[in-house]
């Protein structure tokens, strides 16, 4: 994916959710956003690949 | 059954381990037999190992590893997943390691929305409802951006290109993509020929598509490290996300303080519930930790793998009821409720004290930040009201508020030489009112006396403090006294057995006029300047005449007798002297104001009416 169509806080968040969900308890805000950026760095990089 | 007919399942690894797998492949696609081709199907490698060992009349233990070899030997087909110390294999009947991404892209929810035909917007107001939910707290509105772009309303944009901003002010990550500009090749030369339409100004910088662009402008290249990305960004990013979540029309996530789970995943708490754990709470007498609710309502311990989903349910839950209020901090989760008794004086109005303490925000505050302990001299009003200001000082080491409408944080403050404890608060300063400490006044009326320099010390429990004093041989001493049933100032015998500084102590031998001043209502209290002046008539010395009257007094002794009757720091006192013209200081004595009442104009009216008074008498 190109990272200009990246809507920060929307492209992406489901998987973030998905994430939080599957840890099985609450997470703190830092690591949540540091899984949010994992997220975008592998939809714009993983595409970018193939 | 899991395949196709005519599709074949080649594994790989030694002949063994490809048996091996297409035993275990073949179990649990039986396993999963009624799943949809893409979900995952799980299974522990025990299970698996001891399922195979009797059909084998082998040892499970000897066939684990061999387990683990034939999933590890086909990472497309098997994936690996451990939970609470437990080791699964999973797999799909269409044979891959990993389930498909959900298709989100046309969602239901999406579609209620942002509808294919929308309606005409005349007014937002019109998409707003106006139907109470069925909620103690009602719950904000959230809008699509779609409706509202629809509705005139500005919305976050994206941006292809950002207008250039001063270079001194660019981060590092915004000088990368600058650089790759001048060499970058034609594929990025149209964006430069044909910018989107964004801000105004002229000058215009490309951003590499591997960036992105943050609602306050920061381009972040997604090319560095998570680490570096959060070192440099982790602020803006984490704020993106809060608001990401608070602005999801569907309430997904939740947030308590600086945790966030997912909303279909907490435990639902009704009413009952409330009823047991506001009964629970007024039982204790005084504010109680989430652990504690949740270990004697609910039986829940520590530890188990539930825990910290129930503790955050009820945590949120009891935060959107208007009979809970959290007192606690970061850590220590205390919860209030409707019903228990009040903290701190009954004899003056928190809203009184906030008026009062007011010029701690305002700049007047001449405490500076402290580590650990704090020493205050009590003044007579703080004495009075078992009160404390929560100055710099005190705000430095008593806990910060963990909620954003957080008002009050509830303090357990030891007093180890008497070994006694005493219930108090912290109150919060606004904008507009300052803040303060109390639940003190027993403490105070039981040890101390006015003057005493007392000394607040943390302890390892952000809630938890000790109070200590100087103690001394008995002193007998005539202090002042507040009479409250005849709303008078006295002077009374005390023996007190507490160190003060002499300068600061209310009583007769040194300050016999301030049983002149008259005990005020609040309301004129909190008219600093109407204060000052009925100080300097009552306390201060009478120079001039009776038509002209002029006082004089002492600074300390005038900052004393002001902070009789409500708090003011020497700094705002400082200022209340020097912004009236009505004060000015004695040249020939170091520390003196005059104190010079402006004429009031009398009417003609008002003389004749005195003439007939003076002739009646």
């Amino acid at each position: 994916m190109d990272a200009r169509n990246v809507r920060i806080g929307e492209t992406g968040l489901e998987q973030l959710i998905q994430w939080l969900r599957q840890t099985g308890k609450p997470q703190s805000l830092e690591a949540l956003t540091e899984r949010y950026v994992a997220i975008l760095r592998e939809l714009v990089q993983v595409e970018e690949v193939s | 059954m899991a395949l196709h007919p005519g599709e074949t399942r080649q594994f790989a690894g030694s002949a063994e381990e490809q048996a091996l797998a297409q035993r275990i492949f073949e179990v649990m696609a039986g396993q999963g037999s009624l799943n949809a081709r893409d979900a995952l199907i799980r299974q522990s490698i025990d299970n698996l190992a001891a399922f195979f060992a009797e059909q084998d009349k082998s040892s499970p233990e000897q066939l684990r590893p061999r387990i683990e070899a034939a999933i590890a030997a086909n990472p497309e087909v098997f994936g690996r997943e451990e939970r609470n110390e437990t080791a699964f294999v999973l797999t799909s009947r269409r044979g891959a390691s990993t389930a498909r991404p959900a298709d989100q892209r046309h969602t239901f929810a999406q579609r209620l929305y942002e509808p294919i035909r929308p309606l005409p917007v005349e007014d937002i107001n019109n998409i707003v409802t106006t139907v109470r939910p069925p909620l103690t707290t009602v719950e904000p509105v959230q809008i699509s951006n779609y409706w509202r772009a629809l509705a005139g309303q500005t919305v976050a944009d994206e941006q292809l290109v950002v207008p250039q901003v001063d270079e001194a002010a660019e981060t590092p990550a915004v000088a990368e993509p600058v650089e790759q500009v001048a060499a970058a090749p034609a594929e990025q030369a149209p964006v430069e020929a044909a910018p989107t339409p964004v801000a105004a100004p002229a000058k215009r910088q490309a951003i590499p598509n591997t960036a992105i662009v943050l609602s306050d402008g920061a381009v972040v290249d997604l090319k560095e490290s998570v680490e570096t990305l959060m070192e440099q960004y982790g602020e803006a990013l984490k704020a993106e996300v809060a608001a990401a979540f608070a602005e999801d029309p569907l309430r997904r996530v939740l947030s308590f303080g600086s945790t966030y789970y997912v909303s279909d995943a907490l435990p639902n708490f009704g009413k009952n519930d409330l009823r047991r754990i506001r009964d629970y709470i007024v039982e204790q007498g005084g504010p109680v930790t989430d652990v504690a609710v949740l270990s004697d309502v609910y039986r829940e311990r520590q530890g188990t793998n539930s825990f910290e989903v129930f503790r955050f349910g009820l945590n949120y839950r009891l935060s959107r009821e208007k009979d809970f209020e959290f007192v606690g901090t970061e850590g220590q989760n205390l919860w209030s409720a409707k019903g228990l008794p009040a903290i701190g004086s009954k004899r003056v109005k928190a809203s009184d004290l906030g008026q009062f303490y007011a010029y701690e925000v305002d700049g007047y505050d001449d405490t500076e930040a402290a580590g650990g302990a704090v020493s205050h001299y009590l003044s007579m009003f703080e004495w009075e009201y078992g009160v404390l200001p929560l100055n710099q000082a005190f705000a430095s080491i008593t806990p910060k508020p963990l909620l954003n409408e957080q008002r009050t944080v509830a303090l357990r403050i030891e007093a180890p030489q008497h070994y006694s404890l005493y219930n108090a608060e912290v109150r919060f300063a606004t904008p507009t009112r300052g803040g303060w400490i109390w639940g003190l006044e027993d403490f105070f009326h039981e040890y101390l006396v006015p003057g005493t320099l007392v000394t607040l010390t943390a302890t390892e429990d952000p809630t938890s403090f000790t109070i200590a004093y100087e103690e001394i041989g008995g002193v007998e001493e005539k202090l002042l006294h507040f009479e409250e049933k005849r709303n008078r100032f006295v002077f009374m015998p005390v023996t007190y057995y507490a160190a003060v500084d002499e300068d600061l102590l209310p009583s007769q031998r040194r300050h016999g006029k301030l049983r002149n001043l008259k005990a005020l209502p609040m309301n004129d209290r909190k008219k600093a300047d109407l204060v000052i002046e009925h100080v300097f008539e009552t306390v201060g010395e009478q120079l001039g005449s009776k038509d002209e009257p002029m006082y004089w007094i002492q600074f300390n002794d005038l900052n004393l007798a002001v902070n009789v009757l409500r708090p003011m720091s020497r700094p705002y006192l400082e200022h209340l002297l020097g912004e009236n013209s009505a004060y000015y200081a004695d040249e020939a004595t170091v520390g003196a104001y005059y104190y010079k009442p402006v004429p009031v104009a009398v009417t003609a009216g008002e003389d004749e009416d005195e003439e007939d008074l003076d002739d009646d008498e």
